[in-house]
């Protein structure tokens, strides 16, 4: 409630919301892990609020790049739709855990999750489309090989599928963390899409893209009628993040797929510290 | 000639499936240019009304019926409210005309996948309960 109205606060995080949807567009993540932390430490904005705010990044994220994507056909829907059923369940029965889970432990192990899975990034920086993929049986039969427009290639590039079940396992996972930890879960989403499936990395981060904002608005609905979604908050971050998003489509389709590997190596770093810390705390202050 | 017409009918699928993506992806966009048309405007008029010194602050709208009924109050807040809620909406409209799309795609494994994840977002809507 004690949102200071100033019109400094408004550009100052429209500005750095502008700055988060640009990542979060290329990356396949929705922001939040920027949004909370400006809002909370920088604002002393109540947490409640900043989360209000952060599901309105995400949101927007998916919803201002999607355009884009959508036409350029770099999104592959069905892939989405059907790992979209992994995640929502995943996050209901989190959601559900919440009561009993050991939040702080379990910031710890997700951290060190995300350290651990840089390594197999790090090894493909080089690699630019992965290369001797195969569908396999469930990607056959649910048809999810698709292809699409490389801009930055100048051709079309059609890929296949594998590992489905170990996908849609990581996807049901990433759906708990966010259920039970209420933090967004794009980073292990693209790691699913990327490491266990094969999917082209632009493929994987868009695909994110659209499955965080689905996932999102599945739980919007809460946080408007709680009032967690302070409109003098989530505005600047709305504006801030759609046109950051927006640009970030179009950065996107110039870009190569190593280039957005290494971006988001140093992200998910920064997201596996930050999670590290907060479940060191956690578990120190008991 | 059976496999040519096997082909026609395949580049007519495809045919079919990119006017069915353009149609999403106007649809979005619309969706998310009016959205933030009226954040904006809210947001001006919010400042030109004196922002910090409105009353507004603790009693903004949250929910549908709230937004009308401030809006007729002429609250700057509860325009930047709707455009939000207009905002949040925009994946689920995203997911409801999907369904369509593939239906008429005569794609009914994922007409139904996709039937399923709105009946999930639905329920776990329902339950005020899920993750972000």
């Amino acid at each position: 409630m004690a949102a200071p109205p100033h019109l400094l606060f408004f550009a100052l995080v429209f500005a750095a919301s502008l700055a988060a949807g640009l990542i979060g567009s290329l990356v396949g993540l929705g922001g939040g892990v920027f949004v909370v932390p400006l809002l909370t430490l920088v604002f002393g904005l109540p947490l409640p609020e900043a989360i209000g705010a952060s599901i309105i990044s995400v949101i927007a994220t998916s919803s201002g790049a999607a355009a884009a994507y959508v036409r350029d056909r770099i999104t592959n829907l069905r892939v989405g739709m059907f790992l979209e059923i992994a995640t929502t369940l995943g996050a209901i029965t989190g959601a559900f855990l919440t009561a009993i889970a050991p939040t702080g432990l379990l910031f710890f192990i997700f951290g060190l999750v995300l350290v651990v899975s840089a390594a197999p990034l790090i090894m493909r920086f080089g690699e630019e489309l992965p290369e001797g993929v195969k569908n396999d049986r469930w990607a056959e039969r649910l048809g999810l090989a698709g292809s699409y427009r490389d801009e930055r290639l100048g051709r079309e590039v059609a890929y296949q599928v594998k590992r489905v079940p170990l996908g849609v396992a990581l996807m049901y996972g990433a759906g708990l963390i966010s259920g039970l930890l209420g933090i967004g879960s794009g980073t292990f989403k693209v790691l699913a899409m990327d490491t266990a499936m094969r999917l082209p990395v632009k493929v994987s981060t868009t695909t994110s893209n659209f499955m965080i904002g689905v996932t999102a608005a599945a739980s919007a609905g809460i946080y408007f009628q709680r009032g967690d979604i302070n409109p003098v908050v989530a505005a600047p971050v709305a504006l801030g993040v759609l046109a950051g998003a927006t640009v970030g489509a179009r950065v996107l389709a110039r870009l190569s797929n190593r280039s957005i590997r290494k971006l988001f190596v140093p992200i998910l770093l920064f997201i596996a510290l930050s999670m590290l810390i907060r479940g060191g705390s956690m578990l120190l202050g008991g | 000639m059976g496999r040519k017409s096997a082909d026609d009918a395949a580049t007519d699928a495809q045919g079919r499936l990119r006017q069915a993506e353009l149609v999403i992806s106007n649809v979005l966009r619309w969706g998310v240019i009016l959205s933030a048309t009226i954040i904006a405007l809210g947001v001006v008029w919010f400042y030109l009304d004196g922002g910090g010194a409105s009353q507004a602050l603790a009693t903004y709208p949250r929910s549908l019926g709230g937004i009308v009924q401030q809006l007729g109050r002429g609250e700057p807040l509860a325009l930047v409210a709707l455009g939000l809620l207009l905002l949040l909406l925009t994946p689920i409209a995203r997911v409801a005309i999907s369904i369509l799309v593939f239906a008429l795609e005569r794609d009914w494994l994922y007409t139904v996948i996709t039937i399923i994840v709105l009946l999930i977002l639905l329920v776990s809507l329902a339950l005020g309960r899920g993750g972000a």
